[in-house]
Formats: C-alpha cells, structure tokens, sequence
C-alpha cells in the first residue's frame, strides 16, 4: 500500500453520524487516509464513478435508497468495492444479508470502537486486494481460456461440465457456457458415441493416466464430422485425489483436410506424371512403329525389286554355268590319261562353279519373296536340331558345347525349317570364330517383358508388347568376336570378314529377315569375355 | 540292251549341246537337242523319246506349255518329262527332284550324279 493514502468514502445521511466516525478514525487510524462523506446514494455513486476509493462506509437507511437495497445497487455498480455496512441495531438481519452479498463487514451504528473499525477497515482493504489480485488472475485465465480456439474443459467424476470455453460451447451450438454446466456428454451426443467418451474418462479417473493426443471423427449437433485431437488428462483436488478429468480438444479438421488434399494433390500429380509419361511413352512407340512400318514398306519394295532382279540374274547366270559344268564333267570322263594338272585344273573350275552357285542361291534366298509356315514348336527341339547338324563342325575344332536350356520353355509359333536355318547359321558364324577352338554355349529362357529398352533387338523391339512374355535364345562363342566398327554392318547382304569361297555375307541378314517375319528380333554384341553372343527373341505362344 | 533316246528342250544351244555330249558319253543314251519351245512337240513326235529334259523359261514357248502339248498327244502323254531349271534351289531339291505340278524338278547345276540318277528313276516308271 505504501504512502499512498487510503482513500475511503463514507455515505451516511446523518451529518452527526459522519462527524463521531470521523472522530473515530481520526484517534485510532495509524495510517494515512483521506475520508470523503456523501450524504446520499446517489452522490456516492457518482463519486465511485469519478475515482477510486479503497472502502466504502455504508449507510444502509439513506434519503434514496433503503435496507439491503441500498448496498445492493451499490454492489451491482462497483461490485469490486470494498463495502463495509454501517446499521442500526434494529436491522443487524439485512447487514448480514448484505455479508452473504458481498460486503466485507458490518458494524453496529453506537458499537463502533476505534479498534473494532480500524480492523475491519483493514481486513476489508485487504481482503479486497487479495480479490482483486484473484479477479484478475481468473479474469486472464478464464480471458486465455476463452481466446483459445481449442475446447476446453472440466469435469467431475461423473462426466458433468463443470467449467468450459466458449468453443466448447459453440460446438454444441449453445449461446453460453452456462447451458452446459451439469450436462455431460450423453445430453449432447448419441448414446453410442457417447459412451466410449465416458468410459475413457472413467479409465483416466481410475488409473491417473492421462490420454494424450487421441484422433478421433466426431459428429457435430449439425451432424458435420470434425477431426479431433483430444488430450484429458486427471483433475485432482488440491489433496491430489482425483475428481474428475480437464480435457482439451483440438479441431484438426482443417488440418486433415489439407493433408488430404495433399495426399490427393500429390496422388493426382504422380498419377498424372505417369500418364504423361505414358503418354510420351505411346507416342514414341506410336512414332517408332510408322517408322518401322514405313521401313517395312520401303524394304518390301526393295525386296520386290531385288527379287525380280536376282531371279533374272539368276537365270541368266546360271545357265552358263550349267553349260560350263557339264562342260568341265564332259572333259573329266573324256580324258584319256590321267593328267594329274588337268584334274586339279578342272577340279578347281568345278569349285569356281559351285561358289558362284552358292552365291546365286545365298541371294535368291534373301531375295525372294517369302513367306513362313508357322507351327507350336518347342525352341529348345530346335535348338537341339541345329546343334546335331553342326556337330560334325563343332567336333572337327573340339568346342564343347554348354546348354542352358530352360525346361517348361513356352511355345513359340515357327516355321521349323526356317528356323532351324537361322540357328545353324548362327552356330556356324560361331564355329568359324573360334578355328582354334573354344566353347558354344546356347541358352534359352522366358521373360516378360517389363519395358522398353530390353537389351535386344532394335527399334523392331517394339513390335513386343509390354507385358508379353518371349522366348529368348542365346547363342554365345568364345572366339574372335567383331570389330566394334563392323558391328553395324554384319547384318548387310554379302557383308563378310571372310576370306572369298568360305562366306557370301549373307547368313545374318536370310537370319534377320526370317526373324522379322516371325515378328521376333535378332541382336549381336561382343561379350566382355571375348567372343559374341547372338540374341535372339521371339514371341511365345499365347496359352489361352 | 537298246540306248534309252532323250529328247532335251532348252533355248540355249550351248547347254543343250553340252547335256547331250555328257550323256551320250555314258554310252547309254541317245540324245536329240531341240532350241525352240515351239518346236518341241514336233521333235518328239518324230524322235520318239524315252524321256525329255525340259526347260523352264523359254522365250517362245514355256516349258509348262510343252508339257501340256506332250500331255495333249496321245502316243507321248506317257513319255517322262524332267524339268531343269536355273531357278529351282539345289540345296531343296538335294539331288531328288522336287515335285511341282506333278514333275520333277532338277537344276541345272545338279551334280552329274544326281542327273543320271533321277534319269534312269524316271526311265524305270
Ligand atoms: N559369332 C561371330 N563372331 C565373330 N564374327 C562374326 C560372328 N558372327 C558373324 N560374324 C561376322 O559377321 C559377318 C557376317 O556374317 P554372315 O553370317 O552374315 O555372313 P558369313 O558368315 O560371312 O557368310 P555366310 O553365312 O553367308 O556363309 C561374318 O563374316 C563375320 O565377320
Ligand atoms: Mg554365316
């Protein structure tokens, strides 16, 4: 309080009345005061209304207000006032009226002692200070309380509102707190939904422990589903004892919401990247395939073109020959002797023959218009075929032979002999790459294919399908292998490394034509470990 | 035993002339040439063959064509006809000729073996 003078107000009607108590607290008051006397309500009223007073001395029987009345209107002004109620003996039943009210004292008019009424007007002071300080203190608490969006609120043992915020309120569309005190949350919510909200508090009452950040889906009186998180913790008595639970709501609706969104949003986004990216993906197959159907169109007409002239060629190629054949016969029976230069010479001529035949017919073979006889097959059979046909090759170099055969190979649509030529061709490209031996090794197996960008075939690739299972056969050396630079050539007719009579150059690209008319493809790359490996995939048959 | 007679159709006469030198050389036929497509039936029917080599691709007339006049004939419809053509693939026919329409096949480059072979084959028939 310190040197501030204490400031009291005395409203009393009966001007001798004001003089005694005066006189009173003039003898007895050890502190410095300053006494202000109205003779009516009214004007004390209006002097509280201008300035601060620490205490009022009331009169209860003034000219404009009687009785209880009196402090009442008063109390309902300044209700943190520090009122001491002055009476007449004959009405001591409404001082203390005017006690349960609110007013700090009351004295008896003519019991007055200077003592007595110092120490009432300290403990009043005092008191009113200390209620002020804890008005305050409530008023921020319950002004934080209600300033926070979250629900907050007290219970009793028994589940009953005790204390809450306005946001409680307004979930349950109320206008005050007040309508919820006493209610619990059977009286606003479904029997159903309600009940596992009692029982949890129940549980946090009978064990202490708390329920941290629970999340629930909660139906509003409107019937709108919220997101809550909810904590309750235990609410004790300052015994420690348990009565009840505070709990704290959140709403993180909006929160899961956004989440949602979010979630959605980046759903959206991913699945819209991967059609984009399939889109692109069907564009570029969509782009490869006109390509590879105009390459089609272009090679077809240069089959057709190449064909008409090989078969001319042909014919008028080899009826000379023919004439020089049976020529070359004719002279070897008609030799009289046995001229040892004349037979080698003829021999040789014969050879000659025998290798513009072979080329004639590598080159009808490449050129002529064909066409495939499919049927189920079994690769490996096949495969197995080939291999006995080059054996007598493979056994002359001593290569051993490595199979990989995948057993339960799936079928695949073939012309059998066609194929059959593809592999002895490729076996004996092999063979001829390994002249100082080596091994072969022939491997089969399925796949599915899972995308682009498989390790065989080229752009031809794409007439797979994703998702389509083929047959994959791999026919691997341990020879030469190809220069890096005539890698793209060895698919050319009449590309060859060899030397002239032992190849036409043209068994890779009869191979690759066959292939294609499977609608397999072929493929060929040197292998790290030296040597090449030859790929080649086709379609498996598709069990129904 | 009599020498078989064969009559060989083709336009080119150095060819002909060297199938009939080859075969005549075994001692066991006798060979008649005939250059021209057109002229084939006549040939025959005065030649009376065992068994005609035939050409395919003639300018004139076409070997198919002479088969279908030989057939036609009554006292030739049996006579054996081997076609030898430029454009039939050795590697197919293997020494056998192949079957087309009913006739053998050979070609032209076919080893003297396989010649002689399907020759008398089809002079047994
Ligand atoms: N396994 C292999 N290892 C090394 N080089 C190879 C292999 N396969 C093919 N080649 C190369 O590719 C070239 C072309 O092969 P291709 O089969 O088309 O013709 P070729 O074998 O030379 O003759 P042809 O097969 O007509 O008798 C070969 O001359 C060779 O140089
Ligand atoms: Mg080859």
């Amino acid at each position: 309080m310190g040197a501030e003078p204490l400031r009291i107000l005395q409203i009393e009607d009966s001007a001798a009345q004001a003089r005694l108590l005066e006189e009173i607290l003039r003898g007895a008051m050890d502190a410095p005061y300053e006494l202000k006397w109205v003779d009516r309500l009214s004007a004390g009223l209006e002097h509280l209304e201008q300035s601060n007073f620490d205490l009022v001395l009331l009169d209860l029987g003034l000219p404009d207000s009687q009785g209880l009345n009196t402090f009442e209107r008063l109390y309902a002004r300044h209700p943190l006032s520090a009122v001491i109620v002055l009476s007449g003996l004959d009405d001591e039943g409404i001082a203390l009226k005017a006690l349960q009210a609110g007013a700090q004292d009351y004295l008896v008019k003519g019991q007055v002692d200077g003592r007595l009424l110092v120490r009432a007007i300290r403990y009043a002071v005092e008191r009113k200070r200390v209620r002020e300080m804890l008005t305050k203190e409530r008023d921020l608490l319950e002004a934080l309380i209600q300033s926070l969006p979250d629900q907050i609120y007290v219970k009793d043992a028994a589940g009953r509102f005790l204390r809450a915020n306005g946001a409680v309120a307004s979930f349950f569309n109320l206008a005050t707190v007040d309508a919820l005190y006493g209610k619990t949350d059977f009286d606003f919510f479904p029997h159903e939904m309600a009940r596992p909200f009692h029982e949890e508090e129940q549980r946090i009452i009978g064990s202490g422990e708390p329920v941290i950040n629970r999340e629930a889906c909660i139906a509003d009186q409107s019937g709108g589903n919220h997101w809550m998180l909810t904590t309750k913790v235990p609410f004790r008595d300052h015994n420690g004892a348990i009565i009840g639970t505070v709990g704290i709501n959140r709403d993180v609706t909006q929160m899961k919401m956004a989440e949602e969104e979010l979630r959605r949003a980046n759903t959206e986004l991913a699945r819209s990247e991967a059609e984009l990216q399939k889109a692109v993906a069907e564009l570029q197959k969509a782009h490869d395939e006109l390509r590879a159907a105009q390459m089609q169109l272009v090679e077809v007409e240069k089959l057709q073109v190449v064909g008409r002239l090989a078969a001319g060629v042909a014919h008028e190629v080899k009826n000379p020959l023919a004439v020089t054949l049976r020529g070359i016969e004719y002279l070897s029976k008609s030799m009289v002797a046995k001229d040892e230069v004349v037979t080698t010479v003829l021999k040789d001529m014969n050879d000659a023959i025998r290798r513009a035949d072979a080329v004639i017919r590598g080159m009808l073979d490449f050129a002529a218009p064909r066409q495939i006889e499919v049927r189920s097959e079994d690769v490996n059979a096949v495969i197995e075929r080939a291999l006995w046909l080059v054996k007598h090759d493979l056994d002359r170099r001593c290569i051993t032979v490595n199979r990989w055969l995948e057993h339960d190979l799936p079928r695949c649509m073939i012309d059998l002999q066609k194929m059959e030529e593809v592999f002895i061709n490729v076996m004996e490209n092999a063979v001829h790459a390994m002249p100082a031996g080596g091994s072969l090794t022939v491997r089969t197996y399925a796949r599915q294919l899972t995308g682009f960008g498989t390790n065989v075939g080229d752009s031809k690739v794409l007439r797979f399908k994703m998702g389509a299972t083929v047959v994959i056969a791999e026919i691997e050396d341990t020879g030469i292998g190809i220069p890096p630079d005539k890698l793209s050539k060895i698919f050319d007719p009449f590309f060859t490394t060899k030397p002239t009579g032992q190849g036409t150059g043209l068994g890779l690209s009869v191979c690759k034509t066959i292939i294609e008319l499977h609608g397999g493809a072929i493929d060929i790359r040197n292998r790290k470990e030296g040597g090449a490996q030859v790929a080649i995939m086709l379609k498996a048959e598709r069990k129904e | 035993m009599d020498k078989k007679r064969i009559l060989i159709v083709d336009d080119e006469p150095t060819f002909t002339r060297m199938m009939q030198l080859v075969l005549e050389q075994s001692g066991r036929y006798v060979v008649r040439q005939e250059n021209k497509g057109a002229q084939a039936l006549a040939a025959a029917r005065d030649f009376k063959p065992d068994l005609i080599l035939l050409d395919v691709v003639m300018p004139d007339l076409d070997g198919g064509d002479v088969a279908a006049q030989i057939e036609a004939d009554p006292l030739l419809k049996n006579t054996p006809i081997i076609f030898l053509t430029a454009l039939v693939d050795e590697k197919e026919s293997q020494g056998n000729a192949v079957k087309r329409g009913g006739y053998p096949f050979l070609g032209k480059l076919v080893s003297d073996n396989d010649l002689f072979k399907c020759i008398e084959d089809n002079l047994r028939q």
